[in-house]
């Protein structure tokens, strides 16, 4: 796999992180009051701490090569995505109308197929969860645009 | 995609809600009322007491739902981007509708609004811990005038009422140079930070005040407070307009475009719910001020507040 | 005060008092074991009930919810890896291992003991010494407020299994997360990029489920599939034997006094006790090696204080009528609703108010354990459904308990990528503890050493020249941070020779 794996990569990512905040904070029009007034006094001193502390943890990962096991890439990329976009559409579509696509997918990629249970939980909980928000404790969840009461 | 969704449902369904609700059926279904703070706080308190009221008044259901982030401005943002259906209106206090959007940048301004009426507004106060001899203003100036940088102001925040009251009382009397902001988060340590003599000076309502050990010095009011009929008004230490009267002021706001019946349908309905027996009552209990304004009134007082709190915005330095 | 509990005791014990206090503690209970509902939801919830009641049961039903919820958020802290309540965070890292290990029953046995404690305790302090100990209180400036928080950071080097630099880097994310946004002293916005959203910051609780319950959901997903495997067994609440709490006492107590002691403060609350807690109980423990990996004393430490917490910030509200955080200040709140003027002279004038407040909270830590023996039997059929459906079903009520934090869609989507974002750490082999005590003490400890400079004009050598509290303070963090680094230098020393 060449000198690249997981491990470097992701310790790579987190010093180059570090170093473009703490570049932004020299950059940018910040109020120059000095000292304790400057809004960049404390987020320096942390963004320093942690470029030096990721370096410190990427040279570590270059001088000892360690392996993660093999994920599940599919299963994962499948229920993380599926995840950002029901947490996006869950206030645009409405709670339930979000929650049951993709509780079904969720069961779907791992594996339940059993079709009463999946179809139960999927429509049911979403379904117990609306009731239980937005009608008997009046602390409603988003609901469609189609009509309040979901 | 959306609309097609939209049509479907509303054949399949046989819900009639695309058609825009007419006023005379206002409304049709449960009214939201949108605090733009945690729930639990002083603004969330005065809405829930409100709400029921307000649903009585209405002849409908109310129901009151926190949107909390950015000082309130991220609640006011949510709903400017809304429908203007009057479904959806936000109690907006003085900082949130006149303040933020002057100092952040925020996608809403003084024209994303229809003002449907004031409830509350409370003149602040500027104070200090009963226990130091500071009794009077002129007292108060010349001990800060004799050791600059010795005496703190403090505040619940950059930007919130309580540092406001405290720039214009002294950027009014012309000692801003010579005292420190020291910024909290919240009124609590700050007060805490008070009775513990960190900081000499704070500025909130009277209710907020009587609760510790502190003695008033200035009233942002235009005349004299009731309670506090020795404490000068700002006017009458020298502190000029537009810095002189402050209130903590909130009300009711629509966003713009909303149907002019529905305002005024809603704008009648506060003021019967802001004058009942309940609300009354709960005021008197919480120590609330109540100031009704209809949607007249209170839009070209809007309008006025919103110019008067750039003057202070520019002392505060923001 | 201890003469007034006659008359205290004829206000609670009558049909509405008695019944408010039992529903109330289990209703705190369900919701704080919902991930997200919280104490702060929990309370304002259960707000608008009180406004009929008469004074004491109004205010007794809402510390009944308040003390519930705290505990509440460990339930789901060490049965599902999720806090119900950021103060739960320290919880999940020994309570979720033992889970694991099949242990669960028990994990909640230990800590509704410790919580428990750490309530009656609390109870007790406040009856005895409210007055007292808001004054000495006072005596808490922003300088003594940042060496205690800089003593709570020492922490991460204790939490950070497995690597200290991946912990340390972890810790140093959190501080930095909680930088974003507008600036606490002058107001200007920071690392937000344009995004308004962000102005306010990320939240906190977003931030919390994210890393903890979304990234192990991914986990598991990530993993090689099992066939009808439960994410853990669970039946109930096992009680620990006596015999069990041999050489923990003493553990119990310190975290039950850190616990009281922090929840004074104002502004500190109850997850800093919790892990300052956690990090004294891992320096001193006798059983120090299993932290981490499902050790009850780690579960005793961050639950009892946690719980202790409650008590304490009832300190400041009751005796100065200064709210200490959003739920006292929602206490305070209802004072002023049935007539009652909070503030200084609260006790004074309303003594056997204040005596019922504090003894009806002594009943209220007395119920949890048979309440929540109760509450925990009833959830345990949920956890035997097969791992598929917890997963999917821990995905929405994450979304749920994130939405109702704020009602910010922009949670939602903070929630989303710090799963992802702590998936991908994690894989590496990366602490999420360290993170959220970051984000949590972070901001306080910005405000405070800013503060603190304001006052001394810009000297930090001053902070420690007449503030005696924080020089000691600073150097029990010193010792604390440079221990184990030594002994650990050691070990490898010996290892290598």
């Amino acid at each position: 796999m060449g000198a690249l794996n997981e491990r470097r990569v992701t310790s790579l990512v987190l010093v180059l992180i570090a170093a473009a905040l703490l570049s932004n904070t020299y950059g940018q029009q910040y109020a120059e009051l000095g000292g304790a007034f400057s809004p960049m006094f404390f987020p320096r001193i942390i963004l320093w701490m942690w470029l030096l502390i990721a370096t410190l943890d990427l040279v570590a990962e270059l001088v000892k090569r360690r392996e993660t096991d093999k994920p599940e890439v599919l299963r994962v990329v499948i229920i993380a995505v599926s995840t950002v976009i029901f947490l996006w559409s869950m206030t645009r579509l409405g709670f339930f109308l979000s929650a049951v696509p993709f509780t079904a997918l969720v069961l779907i990629t791992l594996n339940a197929r059993n079709p009463l249970p999946l179809i139960a939980v999927s429509v049911g909980v979403p379904m117990a969860l609306v009731a239980l928000f937005n009608h008997v404790l009046v602390l409603p969840l988003p609901t469609s645009p189609f009509a309040w009461w979901f | 995609m959306i609309k097609t969704l939209k049509l479907a449902a509303g054949t399949i369904a046989g819900l009639a809600l695309a058609v825009a609700a007419q006023a005379q059926d206002f409304p049709e279904r449960p009214v939201n009322l949108v605090v733009p703070f945690n729930a639990g706080g002083g603004t969330d308190l005065l809405v829930r007491g409100f709400a029921p009221e307000f649903a009585e008044a209405l002849g409908g259901d109310v129901f009151v739902s926190n949107m909390a982030g950015g000082s309130g401005t991220v609640a006011a943002a949510a709903l400017a981007g809304q429908k203007p259906t009057g479904y959806q209106l936000g109690y907006w206090s003085v900082t949130v509708s006149t303040i933020q959007p002057q100092i952040k940048d925020v996608p809403y301004d003084v024209d994303s609004w229809v003002p449907i009426c004031s409830v509350a507004a409370s003149p602040t106060v500027l104070f200090t811990n009963a226990s130091n001899d500071l009794t009077t203003v002129d007292e108060m100036k010349s001990a800060i005038e004799a050791t600059p940088g010795k005496y703190l102001f403090g505040s619940s925040g950059p930007g919130a009422m309580t540092h406001l009251t405290t720039v214009a009382a002294f950027a009014g009397l012309g000692l801003m140079d010579k005292i420190k902001h020291l910024p909290f988060q919240g009124s609590g340590p700050a007060l805490q930070a008070m009775a513990a003599n960190t900081i000499q000076f704070f500025g909130d309502t009277e209710i907020l005040m009587q609760r510790g050990d502190f003695r008033p010095l200035i009233a942002f009011s235009d005349k004299r407070l009731e309670n506090f009929p020795d404490v000068p008004t700002a006017t009458e230490v020298g502190i000029k307009a537009p810095l002189n009267e402050l209130y903590l002021w909130g009300g009711l706001f629509a966003p713009a475009g909303t149907d002019a019946a529905v305002v005024a349908k809603l704008s009648e309905a506060c003021g019967t719910a802001v004058n009942s027996d309940g609300f009354q009552k709960f005021a008197a209990d919480t120590q609330t001020t109540i100031n009704y304004r209809n949607a007249e009134e209170f839009n070209t007082f809007f309008r006025a507040q919103y110019e008067a709190n750039s003057a202070i915005i520019d002392a505060a330095g923001l | 005060m201890i003469e007034l509990l006659p008359q205290a005791a004829a206000l609670i014990f009558t049909v509405e008092g008695i019944a408010v206090l039992v529903l109330g503690t289990m209703l705190g209970i369900v919701l704080g074991a919902l991930p997200g509902i919280g104490s702060t939801v929990a309370v304002a919830m259960i707000l608008p009930f009180t406004l009929s009641m008469s004074q004491a049961p109004a205010i007794l039903l809402l510390l009944a919810v308040y003390a519930g919820s705290v505990y509440g958020g460990s339930i789901s802290a060490i049965l599902i890896n999720t806090p119900g309540t950021p103060q739960s965070a320290a919880t999940c890292l020994d309570g979720y291992p033992m889970a694991q290990r099949g242990e669960a029953g028990l994990a909640l046995g230990w800590s509704t003991i410790a919580s428990t404690v750490g309530g009656l305790v609390s109870a007790v302090v406040l009856l005895l010494a409210a007055p007292q100990l808001a004054a000495l209180a006072l005596n808490f400036g922003p300088i003594e407020t940042f060496a205690l928080i800089l003593l709570g950071l020492t922490c991460i080097v204790s939490v950070s299994e497995g690597s200290l630099i991946k912990g340390l880097v972890a810790g140093s994310i959190g501080l930095f997360l909680g930088c974003v946004g507008g600036d606490p002293i002058t107001g200007e916005a920071r690392f937000t990029f344009g995004q308004f959203q962000l102005i306010s910051g990320f939240n906190l609780l977003a931030v919390v489920i994210g890393v903890f319950a979304l990234s192990e959901v991914l986990i598991r997903a990530a993993a090689k599939p099992e066939q009808d495997q439960t994410l853990v067994a669970f039946k109930g609440i096992v009680l620990p034997p006596l015999s069990a709490w041999r050489g923990r006492w003493k553990g119990l107590a310190k975290s039950v006094a850190i616990g009281n002691g922090i929840g004074i403060l104002p502004g500190t609350g109850a997850a800093t006790a919790a892990f300052i807690s956690y990090a004294e109980a891992q320096r001193s423990s006798p059983n120090r090696g299993n932290f981490g990996k499902g050790e009850p004393d780690g579960l005793i430490a961050s639950e009892s204080a946690n719980n202790a917490v409650t008590g304490g910030a009832l300190v400041p509200t009751l005796a100065l009528g200064i709210p200490g955080d959003a739920i006292t200040a929602v206490m305070l709140a209802t004072l002023t609703l049935h007539g009652v003027t909070p503030g200084i002279r609260l006790m004074t004038d309303n003594p056997v108010l204040i005596a019922a407040i504090f003894s009806g909270f002594f009943v209220i830590n007395l119920m949890l354990l048979p309440l929540g023996m109760l509450v925990s039997k009833a959830a345990a059929p949920l956890l035997r459904l097969r791992e598929a459906y917890m997963l999917a079903m821990i995905v929405l009520l994450c979304a749920v308990g994130v939405y109702f934090v704020r009602g910010n869609p922009f949670d939602l989507m903070v929630m989303g990528a710090a799963g992802i974002v702590g998936f991908l750490l994690r894989r590496q082999g990366m602490p999420m503890a360290p993170l959220v005590i970051g984000m949590v003490l972070g901001p306080t400890l910005e405000i405070s050493l800013r503060q603190g400079l304001i006052i001394t004009d810009g000297s930090f050598a001053a902070f420690f020249v007449g503030h005696p509290i924080a020089a000691v303070l600073v150097c029990i963090a010193a010792g604390m941070l440079s221990l184990p680094l030594i002994t650990k230098l050691r070990q490898r020393g010996k290892t290598r020779a």
